[in-house]
């Protein structure tokens, strides 16, 4: 389910996006679960995504 | 006897052996698989009024889980009866719909199927993290049954047989049908299908596509809720990671596989697919999720309009063989 979140907040297609997305959710998942609680933390994530696909759907890096 | 009329006698035995069933004392494995077929019935045909608008989504279980757990609260927490919290339930996943309608029909396509997705992710979540309210991931236990309904004196229908709920399932899923059948064929029906072909052609002669697409994606997560009002009600339990992702693919290869073109596709599907879940399931055990799998496959690749298209076409390959036997006969 994370890498599905990587994937769409990166972008489909760009191996960059990925990479740079999957230190940006690691973080937003981890200091979310520290401060809060394990599954507040991936609630954070999963809104993080629904935030990207209605700002930029094709991802933070992708194209078309 | 012609095919509209041989095609009328077959619907009729079939719906007075799902009538008459109890009475052929079956047992009760069997109805239990019958319950659960109409609460995927219900599933699978309010799911496929929104693909046929021209949007797939993977959220249904979801809307299913709002009404369960809504039902089942106002049950138990609220003190309603059974027929006052069902509609309520469904009305609170319905209010959901419309809520989050809003952001979600910003998108089409496949980011619409995966904004549905990461939201169906958040529910599960929160009914897991909320549990002054949900009772988190160990559950909803000892959900009460539907109270028994009382006529006059001294008698009583109490819904603890599995032919009471039997019964109970079949009318409320047959009157959910019959709300989705007028809907569909009504002017809102027509108008929210216009959808698939053509937005902008809509939006240009002057109608409101956000609100026809909010509204329909409302009645459909009603009637989801609706069917999992009936789901937590007969099995008593309500856990978060049934109303998953998992679920909603349930729905939606029960839609697609019985065939989206006819309002009775999905229900066959779903009738369908269950019986060979629970078939595969108790004559192979473990290797039932493969099995479904690669008929799921089969099916696809061979008849994509879906089962319920399986008669005309075995029909057009029959007529078209009798026809080319004596072409090269004349001289």
């Amino acid at each position: 389910m994370m890498s599905f979140a990587i994937i769409i907040i990166g972008g489909m297609g760009t191996i960059l996006g990925t990479i740079i997305a999957g230190f940006i959710i690691g973080n937003i998942n981890n200091l979310s679960s520290t401060l809060f609680g394990p599954e507040i933390g991936s609630i954070v994530v999963f809104i993080a995504v629904m935030l990207v696909i209605l700002i930029k759907p094709e991802g933070l890096f992708g194209h078309e | 006897m012609n095919s509209w009329s041989k095609k009328y006698a077959f619907m009729i035995c079939l719906f007075g052996i799902v009538i008459f069933l109890p009475f052929l004392h079956p047992g009760d494995y069997a109805l239990h698989i019958g319950i659960l077929i109409f609460i995927n019935i219900l599933l699978a045909t309010s799911w496929a009024m929104i693909l046929k608008m021209g949007y797939l989504y993977f959220a249904h279980a979801t809307f299913m889980g709002i009404g369960a757990y809504g039902s089942a609260l106002l049950m138990m927490k609220g003190g309603l009866s059974f027929w006052l919290s069902l509609p309520c339930g469904a009305l609170i996943a319905a209010g959901v719909a419309m809520l989050m309608g809003f952001p979600f029909f910003r998108v089409k396509g496949i980011y619409f199927a995966l904004i549905t997705f990461a939201f169906s992710e958040v529910v599960r979540l929160i009914f897991i993290r909320w549990k002054t309210l949900t009772k988190g991931a160990t559950g909803l236990h000892g959900v009460p049954l539907p109270d028994p309904i009382i006529f006059g004196g001294f008698l009583a229908l109490h819904f603890d047989s599995k032919v009471a709920y039997y019964y109970l399932a079949l009318i409320l899923t047959g009157l959910c049908l019959f709300a989705l059948y007028l809907i569909e064929r009504s002017r809102f029906g027509f108008t929210i299908f216009a959808h698939a072909s053509s937005e902008s052609l809509l939006e240009s002669v002057g109608v409101n596509t956000l609100l026809y697409r909010i509204q329909a994606f409302a009645i459909s997560a009603f009637f989801a809720g609706f069917a999992g009002g009936i789901y937590v009600h007969f099995v008593r339990l309500a856990f978060p990671n049934t109303f998953s992702l998992s679920y909603s693919v349930d729905t939606v290869s029960h839609a697609i596989v019985g065939g989206t073109g006819n309002f009775w596709g999905p229900l066959c599907g779903a009738a369908f697919l269950t019986f060979c879940s629970e078939y595969f399931f108790s004559a192979a055990g473990f290797y039932s999720s493969i099995l479904l799998g690669v008929f799921l496959m089969v099916t696809i690749l061979v008849f994509p309009e879906g089962i319920i298209a399986l008669p005309k076409r075995i029909l057009a390959h029959i007529r078209s063989a009798r026809i080319e036997v004596p072409q090269g006969k004349n001289p």
